[in-house]
């Protein structure tokens, strides 16, 4: 019955209503939008620089990532680590520090060693060959820039060994862009046994990296994981510690978003009912009059508040999750207007989509229905403080 | 011989609400002459408030004509029909004839700055018709700061400022007691007499029937007896 | 006056109602003025950390350099000397940017030799400053390839790089200082030199790939359209925005955020100011109707409810300008010390665009976007006055009347 009345009451004066609900609408649709799309840039980004070098996680014999010593390999991957349910897939590769030169001029490169087939499992590497193929070598579009070369042509391999410095050609099989120039400008790919060559290692690998079931989660793993002495864990969140941070603390963005954006929307809302209880005051009191309760009348202003702000919530909701996912199935890229961004290691790229984490949802109602809620109290806590016999009265304003 | 200043022919308006239909004006047929006190009585509902409305131009009637002064008025576009209240006609309503934004001096003012008339030239009349009125200390005072007489004093002295050739009340004392209401009639009295200005007033009140120079009597939309 | 004294006492007839939209909007302006200001003050210092390290104003480059970054493009800056004795240049450095190998024993790395006049550029450059090189074959190198090389302060390491002619040779320095710099191109993979010392063993004579020229307070775009009509061909003057086109598009990504989000601000205020109008002319309908009687036609009703948008717009953003001027002073002076929550999320310090942000932002006093923000809210408070405006002009006198 209350629920009835509230709802009446909410629709007497239906503009002011409408306008309301409006704002609400709009507030809750911005801030998952906001969030979504702030979400997409962070997460893809995350997930970009994960699927391609870095990995979840790399299994590395013990003191190798201090100074990348080429003779601290592994043979294979321990069981224990192998057998992990975390462990989706992992690949093995080699590293090698060289000076290439080419046509044009030199640069020093960091060739990774790979399987194809096991890497295909693991990351995206092998698909950011954008011309040619696969193969010793493939070179990263800046570094094939400063060297002069592209595919078909010959790089030379200059390193120092025991006799001084030595010399090995490669064909250029193909060129790569991970999305990251920074990193095309010094890598290079190559079949494990040749980047061995290069490295003066006969047998052996630098790493194992692997594809986990829950990257978000891997510092946790890495927690519960026995690993054989001899070998390092090494999670991407350790590689990246201001980047996990950030991920970590993401939380505390959206309410700083949130806190940006309902305040206003909330004002409104105050506005609204503000002027909604004073008009009927005199109604109140002769309520009051009539017997109804101070209790029950102040639930029927707190419901007509929770009303609007529900409704309201419930057709922004799908509203924003019908433009999150049109943005999801057609991404705004900006890539032409302005370049990648890099951000604590990350490269950003500027594309506007969103994620689609029903988290955003849920976060952007609930606080909007507690903010409401706190502004609706605000407001009908006033009835407990009426004075029946004045206000009837008084001369309605 | 003074020559009309109103003249209704045949005038009739209808309300709506939902289904039913309320014949507010059937059939009116009217002459009002320049400098008259005429009263229109009659109870509820008989069509008063209307008749002063389509006269002033606010209501247009379904049939019949409406002429002021010789002139056309129920077929006349909106903005000349402003344009005709703002230089011939003054209004005073039962209640809420103020704007309690603005002071009484402002609101007698506020009609002559819509004329365009300069700030000195308004602050004058406005003391002039406030003297003449006798209502001198209300000029700083705000609607809320006046009793219900007060502001009817008020809102006849914004009705005349601009020396209208009518002045249309509608009720103007049915929120006062015996004396304001002797007060603010004999008020008029005096400046239909002073001025010439033409007054047409509604009214169930025997007080103001009983000054009238004139009356009309209403029932259900018809006049049913001209005195 | 009339019409203002009217509509500024209308806007003030419930003053609860209008003093919360005027905390509104008068907030909006204050976020908007503050956040502006300060996210140009924090754009400012990044560029002016950026141009120093990097391009300075104006960078003048070998245009195929510039986009192959290939050694063998470097040009003789002893004709452009002369050019850049003038006195919008406040100071020029010439730079030498080497593709190398770092050796120490059998171990290399692949490194970038940044060879630069460390006395000269120790000035401006905000790694080298303070820095005073022991000999001229000093150099300064990343902690975390100070660490892959095993080197110390003292320690010797050899780079094989080419000469001008293209012969590899191998070319020893003294490890005079190392730097703790969160950006990772630096740290892993940077070795700054001694130019004089880096010319004389390569023979590379004058030569140069970039001379970073800082300008006094002359406009980089006009400076290097000047430069550029002197300039030979092969070689052309890039303003810093075209030179670092990631800094750019960083600030801009930053700031279209900010934009974009004080957009949707904006579009609720309007709402909250439309409402706030509607209210207001609702509980006026019947004192319109009177009005009208008195000989106002409804445009002069359309246009004071506008001049009530308008003066509530003014008056709210009047007064949140203000205070957000105070904040910006206050900002300007002292700034925001963000040192506590960048160490939560960085230990070395947080990154962005390629550029290590300053713990303490300070804002700065940027007057077109100031008074363009102010300005804007007050015209979305007249446009929001639009649809309550329209619909009382709309209402028949008679009905007014009768509410």
């Amino acid at each position: 019955m209350l629920l009835l009345l509230a709802w009446r009451n909410l629709r007497r004066n239906r503009r002011r209503t409408l306008l309301s609900a409006l704002a609400i609408l709009l507030g809750v649709l911005f801030l998952i939008l906001t969030l979504e799309m702030y979400d997409y840039l962070l997460v893809r980004s995350v997930e970009e620089s994960l699927g391609t070098v870095r990995g979840h996680a790399r299994v590395v014999r013990r003191g190798y990532l201090k100074d990348y010593s080429p003779t601290l390999t592994l043979d294979s991957l321990p069981v224990s680590i192998r057998k992990d349910p975390e462990v989706v897939s992992y690949a093995p590769r080699v590293r090698a520090f060289v000076l290439l030169s080419g046509k044009e001029g030199d640069g020093g490169a960091q060739v990774l060693g790979i399987d194809p087939e096991a890497e295909r499992r693991v990351s995206s590497l092998l698909s950011t060959v954008k011309e040619g193929e696969f193969g010793t070598v493939a070179l990263g579009r800046g570094l094939a820039n400063l060297l002069g070369v592209g595919v078909g042509d010959t790089v030379r391999v200059v390193k120092m060994g025991g006799l001084g410095w030595e010399m090995e050609a490669f064909p250029v099989k193909g060129i790569l862009e991970t999305g990251n120039p920074g990193q095309d400008a010094y890598l290079a790919l190559g079949e494990i046994e040749d980047v061995r060559r290069m490295t003066g290692i006969r047998e052996g690998y630098h790493e194992y990296v692997l594809r986990l079931k829950h990257p978000f989660l891997a510092l946790k793993w890495k927690e519960s994981l026995k690993v054989p002495k001899g070998y390092e864990v090494v999670v991407w969140q350790e590689d990246m510690r201001g980047i996990w941070e950030i991920v970590r603390l993401w939380w505390v963005f959206k309410v700083i978003m949130a806190a940006f954006f309902y305040p206003a929307v909330l004002l409104i809302v105050f506005n609204t009912f503000a002027m909604a209880y004073y008009e009927r005051k005199r109604e109140f009191a002769a309520l009051l009059a009539i017997g109804i309760g101070r209790w029950r009348l102040f639930r029927m202003l707190i419901y007509e508040v929770m009303l609007l702000t529900f409704v309201s919530i419930a057709l922004s909701v799908p509203l924003s999750l019908l433009v999150a996912y049109l943005l999801n199935r057609h991404p705004i890229d900006l890539s032409s207007v302005i370049t990648n961004v890099r951000w604590e290691g990350l490269y950003i790229s500027p594309v506007v989509s969103a994620a689609l984490n029903p988290g955003n949802y849920v976060l952007s109602s609930v606080l909007m229905l507690l903010g409401a809620f706190a502004f609706g109290i605000a407001i009908a806590v006033g009835v407990f403080r009426l004075d029946v016999s004045r206000t009837l009265r008084e001369r309605v304003i | 011989m003074k020559g009309p200043v109103f003249t209704l022919k045949g005038v009739r308006k209808v309300f709506r609400t939902g289904e039913e239909e309320v014949k507010a004006l059937d059939g009116i047929d009217l002459e009002i002459r320049r400098g008259e006190f005429v009263v229109v009585v009659g109870p509820s509902g008989s069509g008063k408030t209307t008749l002063l409305n389509v006269m002033g131009g606010i209501e247009r009637p379904d049939d019949g004509e409406v002429w002021f002064m010789g002139r056309r008025i129920d077929t006349l576009p909106e903005g000349e029909l402003s344009d005709l209240r703002l230089q011939s006609m003054g209004f005073v309503f039962q209640s809420h004839n103020l704007i309690p934004t603005l002071t009484a001096e402002e609101n007698a003012e506020f009609v002559l700055f819509l004329r365009g008339v300069p700030a000195k030239e308004r602050k004058r009349r406005v003391r002039e018709v406030f003297s003449a009125l006798g209502i001198e200390n209300l000029a700083g005072r705000f609607p809320s700061e006046m009793s219900g007489g007060q502001q009817q004093r008020v809102a006849i002295a914004r009705a005349v400022v601009g020396n209208p050739a009518v002045v249309l009340a509608d009720e103007p004392t049915a929120n006062l007691d015996s004396e304001n209401t002797v007060a603010v009639v004999d008020l008029m009295l005096r400046i239909n007499s002073d001025s010439g200005t033409t007054f047409v007033l509604s009214t169930h009140d025997p007080l103001v029937i009983e000054r009238a120079k004139r009356v009309v009597k209403m029932r259900d939309g018809r006049i049913v007896g001209r005195g | 006056m009339m019409w203002l004294k009217l509509a500024w006492r209308n806007v003030w007839r419930n003053r609860l109602r209008t003093g919360i939209q005027s905390l509104l909007i008068g907030g909006t302006v204050y976020v908007g003025v503050v956040f502006h200001n300060l996210a140009l003050g924090n754009y400012r210092s990044m560029i002016r950390q950026a141009t120093r390290m990097g391009s300075g104003d104006v960078a003048i480059y070998d245009t195929l350099w510039f986009s192959t970054r290939r050694p063998s493009r470097f040009y003789s800056v002893g004709p452009l000397r002369k050019l850049l004795h003038t006195p919008e240049v406040r100071a020029f450095y010439e730079r030498l940017y080497l593709p190398a190998f770092a050796y120490v024993g059998l171990m290399g790395f692949p490194v970038n030799l940044v060879a630069l006049d460390m006395r000269k550029e120790a000035a401006d450059h905000p790694l080298l400053k303070g820095h005073r090189p022991s000999g001229e074959d000093g150099a300064i190198l990343g902690r975390g390839l100070a660490e892959r090389l095993h080197v110390r302060k003292g320690d010797r390491i050899t780079l094989t790089v080419r000469d001008a002619k293209g012969e590899l040779k191998a070319l020893p320095f003294t490890v005079d200082g190392i730097l703790d710099v969160p950006i990772r191109e630096v740290d892993c993979c940077s070795i700054f030199g001694n130019i004089g010392y880096v010319r004389r063993s390569l023979g590379y004579g004058d030569g140069a790939h970039e001379v970073a020229i800082m300008l006094k307070g002359e406009s980089p775009e006009r400076f290097a359209r000047k430069i550029n009509r002197r300039l030979p061909p092969n070689l052309k003057a890039y303003t810093w925005k075209e030179a670092m086109k990631e800094l750019v598009s960083a600030i801009a990504m930053d700031y279209s955020g900010l934009v974009l989000m004080m957009l949707f601000l904006y579009v609720v205020v309007s709402i909250g100011t439309a409402n706030v109008l509607f209210m207001s002319v609702m509980d006026r309908t019947r004192e319109f109707g009177v009005m009208r009687t008195m000989g106002m036609k409804p445009r002069h009703i359309s246009l004071m409810v506008a001049l009530e948008g308008l003066l509530l717009g003014t008056f709210a953003t009047a007064v949140g300008l203000s205070l957000a001027l105070l904040t910006n002073l206050y900002l300007s002076t002292r700034g925001i010390d963000l040192k506590a929550i960048y160490s939560l999320l960085s230990q070395e310090g947080m990154t962005y665009g390629g550029v290590v942000l300053e713990p303490v932002i300070r804002s700065t006093w940027e007057w077109k976007g100031t008074l363009g923000y102010s300005l804007f809210v007050v015209l979305l408070s007249l446009f929001a006055s639009y649809f309550p405006a329209r619909y009382v002009s709309g209402i028949p006198v008679g009905e007014a009347l009768r509410k």
